[in-house]
């Protein structure tokens, strides 16, 4: 941890020159580092920039107001879990109310008093330093977990496939791949649960690359349990996006996979590759068989949930697989969703062309 | 598969040592094991030159990544596998950063996955070492 982490950074936005002022001081006064700005827009610049411990806004700031800065800081992963401090005049009792609906923590009136305001403040930054704490040791017990348990999973698979080139019976060969299985369900598991451990922590990073979207599928497909199901509707020139293939490839494979499971047995699935007017892609899963309930469908992306029909069908399954799909489509800043009606459900999978980096513009304008 | 081939070995859990090695010998490969960074850095240097270094990331003492980074750097051309159960984003970008002849193996991987890799590795460096059936 860098001396600046100890010490605390609060970024203060406030219009106000005297009240900037005297915010600044009395913050430095108690040992932290802080950081000016004076109007909503450079606020939100310099939260993404220095990432502070603790954002103070002042209710009165120009331009995008504070409650929208509050929402514009809310709306970023990187920068939700960063406390915020509103300040407003003691007669803006909604303002302050809307303030904390938006997501700010706290809130201070003026005239304001330097010991309640460090007072404030520090107790924020002690919660999140303590936050921070806990972080740090569940990567690190995930990071156990994750490695511990894939090396004795990994020694059994390379001692059964040792096993079954050796002679055996054929009970003792049936035997022995019941293992094999049983292992690697254990280890798709583990692998689950990482994934669901990355995702829920934000440490999910895409290794991007330049990938053509209709052989990834093609790809894909070739790799399903059935690929003579499977029918490609594909554009003839490559839609061509900047995305992590390892990742996607287990998004489509994980519908494929559903869409061989849960839909009509030996129906075709029809997977429809198109390029949008906005440089990116859609990719549609649609497979003929039991609709999806509607009271299921809102549920259906939520961590450990199965359906009825996939509790029912003796199918293995965590409630893992469309929740990480979820997860992982919109690491790439793109969306999924189901309909299921009339004998068919389709999974859409929406991709934009390149990371969504720009402003929230419709909270700042 | 691997007959007259060297393979060094790195992984600090023993039975996955024992397992990897003893596929790779089944395979008719001569296996040095080590069980952590040191050891690997020093079986390089006191009992190589290796057809093919196989070894974990996380290890005591030194990771696999360092070793083999400064194993690189001393101007060891030998193939590597990389073995990680570890989803960082930052394993694959260092093992690319080891240049040619690498890969990168997820655990866990099946026996034919090992054979692929390391056959594909070792039958590149150094083709009379392998023995095609």
């Amino acid at each position: 941890m860098t001396e600046a982490e100890d010490r605390g950074v609060v970024l203060v936005v406030d219009p106000d020159q005297a009240s900037s002022c005297f915010i600044a001081e009395t913050l430095v006064r108690a040992g932290l580092e802080v950081v000016v700005a004076h109007e909503g827009r450079e606020g939100y610049w310099d939260a993404l920039r220095l990432r502070p411990d603790v954002v103070v806004v002042a209710a009165a700031t120009p331009g995008p107001n504070s409650a929208s800065l509050v929402q514009a800081l809310r709306g970023r992963d990187e920068l939700a879990a960063i406390p915020i401090v509103g300040i407003s005049t003691a007669a803006d009792g909604a303002v302050r109310g809307q303030l904390l609906r938006d997501g700010a923590q706290d809130c201070l009136t003026e005239p304001l008093h330097a010991e309640e305001l460090c007072a404030r403040v520090c107790n924020l930054l002690g919660r999140k330093r303590a936050e921070e704490r806990l972080e740090r040791l569940r990567h690190q017990l995930e990071d156990v977990v994750a490695h511990d348990l894939q090396q004795p999973i990994n020694a059994i698979v390379l001692r059964t496939d040792l096993l079954l080139r050796s002679p055996l019976g054929e009970p003792e060969r049936a035997q022995i791949g019941k293992i094999r299985a049983s292992t690697m369900r254990l280890a798709d598991m583990v692998s689950e649960l990482t994934d669901v451990s990355l995702l829920e922590s934000h440490r999910i990073h895409l290794i991007r690359q330049r990938l053509d979207l209709g052989r990834l599928i093609r790809d894909v497909i070739e790799r399903a349990s059935d690929p003579s199901r499977v029918v490609l509707h594909t554009p003839e020139h490559p839609i061509y996006l900047d995305a992590d293939p390892v990742r996607l490839d287990q998004v489509f494979l994980n519908l494929l996979s559903n869409a061989a499971k849960y839909g009509e047995r030996g129906a075709p699935i029809v997977v429809t590759v198109e390029a949008t007017a906005s440089g990116g892609a859609t990719v549609e899963v649609a497979n003929r068989g039991p609709e999806i309930p509607p009271d299921e469908l809102p549920s259906l992306f939520d961590r450990f949930f199965r359906t009825r029909a996939a509790r029912s069908s003796g199918v293995y399954g965590a409630g893992l697989g469309l929740y990480i799909a979820k997860g992982m489509v919109q690491a790439h800043g793109g969306e999924i969703s189901v309909h299921s009606a009339h004998g068919e459900t389709r999974f859409l999978v929406e991709l934009p062309i390149a990371p969504e980096l720009a402003l929230p513009a419709r909270s700042l304008s | 598969m691997f007959l007259g081939a060297r393979i060094l070995v790195a992984d600090d859990d023993p039975e996955l040592l024992a397992s990897v090695s003893d596929v790779l010998e089944h395979a008719g490969a001569h296996v040095v094991r080590a069980s952590n960074g040191a050891e690997l850095v020093t079986y390089m240097g006191e009992q190589g030159p290796f057809s093919l270094v196989i070894t974990d990331v996380s290890m005591p003492w030194m990771s696999g990544l360092q070793a083999m980074h400064s194993a690189r750097y001393a101007g060891l051309a030998t193939p590597i596998i990389v073995m990680t159960g570890l989803k960082h984003e930052w394993i694959p970008e260092q093992v690319k950063r080891l240049g040619h002849d690498v890969v990168l193996l997820h655990k866990p991987f099946d026996l034919a996955q090992l054979e692929a890799s390391a056959e594909a590795l070792v039958g590149r460096f150094f083709p009379g070492h392998v023995d095609t059936p």
